[in-house]
C-alpha cells in the first residue's frame, strides 16, 4: 500500500518561469529622439533665424552678422541595480532564476530611465499652460484643453512630426467620459472599445500616478531637481533628445566568500530640450 | 555684574586740568533677547523645502513662475 506524502507529489506552477510583478507602460522613447551613440556630450549648434526684409524696389541692403548658439546635452547620471542569487538558490530553484531575475532588472532600470526622462523634459520644457479648474478629470474641459494645446505648437513645422500628451491614469476618466461623449462614430468606438489612445490628433500616453513628481537629488532623479507633482508634459514628438550610450547593460560576476552570481543592472542617461525648441514642449499645470 | 568706569575732568589748583576715573561695580543689566516664534516644521516640510532651495538654483527662471505654487504645496504639508 502506497503512503506518499503530499510533498512527494510534483508542484504545479502557473508558468513555467517565474511571474513577474507590475510593470509600467515605458513612454521616454516614444516621444524623444534617443541617441545611443557612446559620447559624454552631444553638441547642437543653433544658428539664428534670417530676417527677410520686403521693401520697396530700391536696391540696396543692410547686412546682419550670422549667430550661432552652442548647446550640450550632457550624460549626468547613472542608473543601477544590484542583486546576488547563491547558487543553492538557483540550483534547489524550479525556475531558471538568473535568467527571470535579469529581465526584470533590465526592466527596472529602464523604468527608473523612463521616470527620469519625462521628468526632466517636463522640467526644461518652456512652453506653458495651465487647464481649466478640474484638469483632465472634468470631462467637460478635454476639448478645451486638447484644442488649446495643439494651438501652443501649430504653425511650426515641427507641429507635423506629431504632437504627444502624457497624462497620469488617474486623469483618464475624464479622457474616457468625453471620447465616449463627443462625436457619434468617436463616441461609440469608445464605448465598444475604450479609451482610444489619439484625441484631437494627439497620442495620449498614459503613465502611473506618481510619474511627475517633486525630487532633488534623489535615488529617483540622480543630480537633478524638478518640481512636477501636479503637471502634466505635452510637446511635439521627436524634439526633445535624450542619450543612452549603449542602452541598458548587464553583467553576471563571481565574487569572492559566495557561491553563485552577483548580477547588476545599469545604464547611463542625460536627457534635453534644445532651448531653440524649448516652447513646443509644454509644461501643463493642473488647476 | 559688571564695571562701569566714570571719567572726571577736574580743575586742580596746581596741577591744572586733571582726569579721574572712578569704577563702579553695577548690577549687569539682562539682556532681553527678542525671541521670534519659530514655527515648527514637520521632517516631510524640511524635505521640501530642501526642494525648493535647490529648485530655485537650478532652474530659476522656472521656479519664480511656480514659487506660489510651491508654497502652496509646502503650507500643504504637514
Amino acid at each position: 500500500m502506497n503512503t506518499l506524502g503530499t510533498q512527494t507529489f510534483r508542484d504545479k506552477y502557473r508558468s513555467s518561469t517565474l511571474d513577474i510583478a507590475l510593470r509600467n507602460g515605458l513612454i521616454a522613447e516614444k516621444i524623444c529622439k534617443v541617441d545611443r551613440g557612446t559620447a559624454l556630450t552631444i553638441k547642437s549648434p543653433y544658428q539664428t533665424a534670417p530676417t527677410t526684409t520686403v521693401q520697396a524696389l530700391t536696391g540696396t541692403y543692410t547686412v546682419t552678422a550670422t549667430t550661432v548658439t552652442n548647446d550640450t546635452l550632457t550624460v549626468t547620471d547613472e542608473f543601477i541595480t544590484s542583486e546576488h542569487i547563491y547558487d543553492f538558490e538557483q540550483t534547489l530553484s524550479e525556475f531558471d532564476l538568473f535568467a527571470a531575475r535579469t529581465e526584470d532588472m533590465i526592466y527596472d532600470v529602464m523604468a527608473a530611465i523612463d521616470k527620469y526622462v519625462l521628468n526632466e523634459v517636463l522640467e526644461t520644457g518652456t512652453g506653458t499652460y495651465t487647464t481649466p479648474v478640474g484638469g483632465f478629470t472634468t470631462a467637460a474641459n478635454i476639448n478645451v484643453i486638447v484644442s488649446n494645446l495643439a494651438s501652443k505648437v501649430a504653425g511650426f513645422s515641427e507641429a507635423y512630426k506629431g504632437m504627444y500628451l502624457v497624462i497620469e491614469n488617474t486623469d483618464m476618466p475624464g479622457f474616457t467620459q468625453a471620447q465616449m461623449t463627443n462625436g457619434f462614430s468617436f463616441a461609440d468606438g469608445a464605448l465598444r472599445n475604450g479609451f482610444f489612445t489619439n484625441y484631437g490628433g494627439i497620442d495620449i500616453f498614459v503613465a502611473r500616478t506618481g510619474v511627475f513628481s517633486d525630487e532633488s537629488t534623489t535615488s529617483a532623479s540622480g543630480t537633478k531637481t524638478w518640481t512636477n507633482d501636479g503637471h502634466r508634459l505635452f510637446g511635439v514628438k521627436g524634439l526633445a533628445t535624450y542619450a543612452a550610450p549603449r542602452g541598458v547593460r548587464f553583467e553576471e560576476k563571481s565574487v569572492t566568500l559566495k557561491t553563485g552570481k552577483e548580477l547588476v543592472a545599469y545604464g547611463y542617461i542625460g536627457a534635453k530640450v534644445w532651448a531653440p525648441k524649448a516652447t513646443l514642449t509644454v509644461d501643463i499645470t493642473l488647476a | 555684574m559688571e564695571f562701569v568706569t566714570d571719567f572726571l575732568r577736574l580743575e586742580h589748583p596746581s596741577k591744572g586740568i586733571i582726569s579721574l576715573t572712578k569704577t563702579t561695580m553695577v548690577k549687569k543689566a539682562e539682556k532681553k533677547e527678542k525671541v521670534e516664534p519659530v514655527a515648527e516644521m514637520s521632517p516631510a516640510q524640511i524635505e521640501y523645502r530642501k526642494i525648493i532651495e535647490a529648485y530655485a538654483i537650478s532652474n530659476p527662471v522656472k521656479y519664480e513662475m511656480k514659487k506660489e505654487e510651491l508654497e502652496a504645496k509646502y503650507n500643504a504639508i504637514v
